[in-house]
């Protein structure tokens, strides 16, 4: 009987619905009891869990007739209307109290501030719907005392009432200090164990004081590493409750803007602390993504609304003065029916239990090859990047990617670098750096750099694109057709007059959603993006073929002529056979039409297939998990993603067997190639977009140094090869290159050496050791055989000192989720 | 039109734009049909204009999802239940429009979840829904169902425990609770 009715106050608790008076008795007992603390996370899973279920539920609206005779009717004259000077009266406020509370809850005057407060906390729900939803990624105790602040000293003030518990002590909430004593006294030895929560809320905004909605808020618990990233909503408030007490530090990013970051933020138990505002400066480097991102009309809205919703108790009042103290001020916008989500849509998630149909290939670390048996690496480029941003979805949902699913090529190449452009009228730079290797002390790491040539937006080729968007059932959930046509905005909204595009989708059977047209008429693109929805099967390979079919009907000679697909690569309908659609894509690589393959959603992405289909159709994959990638894969690195300025790119290095003992590849395991590849123009291999750069890391084991490789027996009938004239040098190696120009079929060749100069790790580039760091990163998370002095920490250590300009923050993005992993691992 | 009438107009814009998804949505699962629904809501904002703002103004919401359900609950009384429109149905219904800001990481669990959902009692379903889409508290939806807070208290609990049972293994809580002091 009491145990059922403990039972609802532990939910109403989680939930922030138990009155104050009671909640430090509940936080006794759950200090008490490790059952509790079990089920109160079993709670708040579950409420999360169906929060974000229900959070994609769609928008309807009244029609035109509907909301004009309530417009109407709005404005015609009504009798008995109170002047708003009466509303902050107290006669008023009791009267308004008891209109609410009668038949709800029993009151007393005492509580009447209180009740007000509770009973005004509509205003928390008067956020427009778009809000709410944005809202929603915030953490399940959003609902504690959730009216927005005022100021902390308002609720700092609230809870100081004494409340007698059930154990008959004196229970006061303000303070651990008090409420230590509390618990030592009902349960004595466990002081210590305290459980009581806080809440950080906070508003991220512009300088011109609007609210930036869907920035990126990281909370850091400043001794216990990362605990969470949300997003701000519409009104550029983010909350964050439920949290142990201690110190933190918030930080706030987004595109276009520079990152702020507010640290040693006290946390203190059942308080809720109000985080002053995070103003992020215009960044001058992404200013035009910042125009790109953040669509106007949700940018006036949710600035006007950021004045409302910091004071939700007197929305109305407030609002109006509002409206007059800025006269030029439009009425709020409506939502706009499809408004461009100016958000990342990282948030806290849970874990989904469908992980086991996600397919990935077996990856087998490069081994240390020795010289004097093979002095030859042959492999070619890869310029993906999915690898990285799906290990991100992993760790935010705070599990640890599966180790196949981490390339650390991918993971490198995921970030850019600052490499010279090419000089000399070829399509590519090619630089190499060597170092001390910094998890193997005697080892040596060589970089090789590739930075594609710059071609600026107006100067890029026209475009004829073709969207082939899978529509099947799987599509369904919110996280990948909805962010499929979200993209498919995005890049649209990029496309120059002379650019075309169609749009084939694919589902039960195939179909021309839109023949091609040009991007002049964006209008007519984005209203077919808009209306798609899902069903059926996936019929893939018949998308595909139409999609190729459309792209080679209006090839543009000398343009760039590419298939963009987007999918959760589930192909299980039609040529399932892995095998035959590669040959299919491969065929039409050769006619001149390249693959964008583009990943989305999670529990069913179909990793191995979509990286093959990018490899073999001369293009490029990206695994998209939120809009925040999409804006990088489709509009920052519009060019890299679209125009290939060099294809069929092939490295082979010959090491000198008087300066190098051994050598290992770190990473591309999938893309090492036979040596008498390399030569071949038939042998299909990476491509370059403009501005693109390629990084591949060699460990390397000098002469003079011991290494443990399984050795075979020496050749018995062959002249070992002696070493001549060119390897008495102290050259380290020989860099070979082919590639080929996009349209070409017969390769080009380059060549260079390098000798080392047994530069120290530290004095190496910033760019060097940042790579050096996302290597080293990856081998942890792959627990690689040649991690050696790789660690959680080390990585920090040298990731956080080589941050450079770190423009879009994606470097100290990465900073975060190593963290993240770290603490994860410390969790297991 | 003097002062007084534009800033009432401007206000019931704003409440129109902030609740009329919310309210079709909410009335339609009782009504069952969307077209009724948005007839509903409709009358729920005629309603809303002729009554004082100030009565109305601080437990707006409350207000507004109690006057859509009597009059939702009087027209199915009238014209005869349907199927509650589910979450899928919704979706399908004429002038639906998805919103990419929602597309916040669910997964097929969600949907699984969904499905679960519906087989609750109506009762709970109902209260669920106003405490987890509409995000109203817990005296709130008192003040909208006229069950008594505590009765809210526990058809949320036994509602998400059902769910939770349902729903095992529960992950591990990612939100950086109590699971990380």
């Amino acid at each position: 009987m009491r145990e059922k009715r403990d039972d609802a106050r532990l939910t109403a608790y989680v939930l922030g619905d138990l009155p104050k008076s009671e909640r430090a008795e509940v936080e006794v007992q759950i200090a008490a009891s490790d059952d509790l603390r079990r089920e109160v996370d079993e709670i708040r899973a579950t409420a999360t869990a169906l929060r974000q279920a229900l959070a994609a539920a769609p928008r309807q609206e009244l029609s035109g007739a509907q909301r004009a005779a309530v417009e109407t009717e709005a404005g015609r004259q009504h009798a008995s209307r109170l002047p708003f000077e009466l509303l902050f009266k107290p006669a008023w406020i009791a009267a308004a109290a008891v209109l609410v509370l009668v038949g709800m809850v029993s009151w007393r005057i005492a509580e009447t501030r209180l009740s007000l407060r509770q009973t005004a906390s509509p205003g928390r729900s008067n956020t427009p719907l778009v809000a709410q939803n944005a809202a929603t990624p915030a953490p399940p105790a959003i609902s504690a005392p959730a009216t927005a602040a005022a100021s902390p000293s308002h609720h700092r003030g609230v809870g100081a009432t004494q409340q007698t518990g059930q154990t008959g002590a004196p229970v006061a909430t303000p303070t651990p200090a008090a409420l230590a004593v509390v618990v030592s006294s009902a349960t004595p030895g466990q002081g210590e164990r305290i459980v009581t929560l806080g809440t950080v809320r906070g508003t991220v905004v512009d300088p011109s004081g609007s609210a930036i909605a869907g920035a990126r808020v990281t909370l850091t618990n400043e001794s216990s590493g990362p605990v969470l990233t949300t997003q701000s909503d519409a009104r550029g408030v983010f909350l964050v409750a439920a949290l142990p007490p201690g110190a933190y530090s918030v930080r706030a990013e987004m595109p276009g803007f520079k990152p702020q970051q507010q640290s040693q933020i006290a946390v203190i138990a059942g308080d809720w602390v109000e985080v002053a505002r995070l103003e992020l400066p215009l960044s001058p480097m992404t200013e035009t993504v910042t125009v790109v991102g953040r669509v106007p009309e949700l940018q006036a809205s949710s600035g006007e609304r950021s004045h409302t919703a910091a004071n939700p108790a007197l929305l109305g009042p407030l609002f109006r003065s509002d409206a007059r103290n800025a006269p030029s001020t439009p009425p709020p916008p409506r939502p706009a029916s499809t408004p461009m989500p100016a958000a990342t849509l990282d948030a806290v998630r849970v874990q989904s239990a469908d992980f086991n149909t996600e397919a990935y290939d077996h990856i087998s670390d490069n081994p240390f090859i020795l010289v004097s048996q093979d002095p030859r690496s042959t492999f070619s480029v890869d310029v993906d990047t999915a690898s990285y941003s799906n290990m991100r979805r992993f760790l935010s949902t705070g599990a640890l990617p599966p180790k196949d699913a981490v390339r650390i090529e991918e993971l490198i190449n995921y970030f850019a670098y600052d490499y010279a452009p090419p000089t000399d009228g070829r399509p590519f730079a090619v630089h190499m750096e060597t170092a001390a290797c910094p998890w193997k002390s005697d080892h040596r790491l060589l970089r090789i750099a590739i930075k594609g040539k710059e071609i600026p937006r107006d100067k890029q080729p026209p475009s004829n694109l073709v969207f082939l968007l899978d529509v099947s059932g799987s599509m369904q959930a919110p996280n990948k057709l909805p962010l499929v046509q979200a993209s498919m905005k995005l890049l649209v909204n990029e496309l120059r007059p002379q650019d075309r595009v169609a749009i084939v989708v694919y589902a039960g059977r195939e179909g021309l959603a839109l023949p091609s047209t040009g991007a002049s008429e964006k209008d007519k693109i984005l209203n077919v993006i808009e209306n798609l929805s899902a069903g059926g099967t996936t019929q893939g390979s018949a998308g595909l073929k139409l999609a190729y079919k459309i792209a080679g009907e209006n090839f543009i000679k000398g343009g760039v002529n590419r298939v963009i697909l987007a999918t959760d690569g589930d192909f299980n309908v039609g040529i399932t056979n892995q095998g035959d659609l590669i040959r299919l894509i491969e065929d039409k690589a050769k006619s001149g039409v390249f693959l964008t393959a583009l990943g989305y959603g999670m529990g069913n992405v179909k990793d191995s297939t979509l990286e093959k289909l990018a490899d073999r159709g001369n293009g490029n994959y990206a695994y998209i998990d939120s809009l925040w990638e999409a804006r990088k894969v489709l509009v920052e690195q519009i060019g890299a993603t679209l125009v290939t300025i060099a294809k069929d790119v092939k490295l082979q290095l010959e090491f000198n067997p008087a300066t190098v003992k051994a050598f290992r590849l770190v990473g591309y395991e999938n893309r090492v190639l036979a040596h008498q590849d390399f030569n071949d123009d038939k042998k299909d291999a990476g491509e370059i977009g403009a501005g693109h750069t390629v990084t591949a890391l060699y460990e390397i084991v000098p002469v003079g140094v011991a290494i443990d490789v399984p050795r075979v027996d020496p050749l018995k009938y062959q002249q070992s090869a002696a070493p001549n004239a060119e390897s008495e040098s102290h050259d380290l190696l020989t860099l070979k290159l082919r590639y080929k120009q996009p349209d070409a079929s017969q390769s080009q060749l380059m060549e260079l050496t390098l000798a080392d100069h047994a530069e120290a790790f530290d004095r190496a580039s910033t760019d060097f050791r940042f790579a050096t760091a996302v290597a080293s990163f990856g081998m942890v998370l792959r627990d690689s055989p040649y991690k050696g002095a790789s660690s959680f920490e080390n990585v920090l250590t040298w990731a956080k000192s080589s941050l450079g300009p770190d423009r879009g923050s994606s470097r100290a993005e990465f900073v975060t989720l190593v963290e993240k992993a770290r603490h994860i691992k410390a969790a297991d | 039109m003097n002062d007084a009438q534009a800033d009432r107009l401007e206000w019931i814009r704003t409440v129109l734009d902030q609740y009329q998804g919310r309210l079709i949505r909410f009335a339609a699962r009782i009504t069952g049909d969307i077209e009724t629904a948005r007839d509903v809501v409709q009358d729920t904002f005629l309603r809303l204009c002729r009554q004082d703002p100030d009565k109305t103004r601080d437990h707006l919401a409350p207000w507004l999802f109690r006057v859509c359900r009597n009059r939702a609950l009087d027209v199915r009384k009238k014209e005869g239940p349907l199927m509650p429109l589910d979450e899928a149905a919704l979706a399908r219904a004429p002038g639906a429009t998805s919103d990419p800001h929602t597309a916040v990481e669910t997964s097929e669990s969600a949907r699984r979840l969904l499905a679960m959902l519906s087989d609750l009692p109506a009762s709970q379903q109902e209260v669920l829904r106003l405490r987890f889409q509409e995000e109203l508290s817990y005296k709130e939806i008192s003040a909208v169902t006229s069950h008594s807070v505590s009765n809210v208290g526990v058809l949320i609990h036994t509602g998400l425990k059902q769910l939770r049972r349902r729903l095992a293994p529960v992950p591990r809580a990612t939100e950086g609770g109590p699971s990380h002091a």
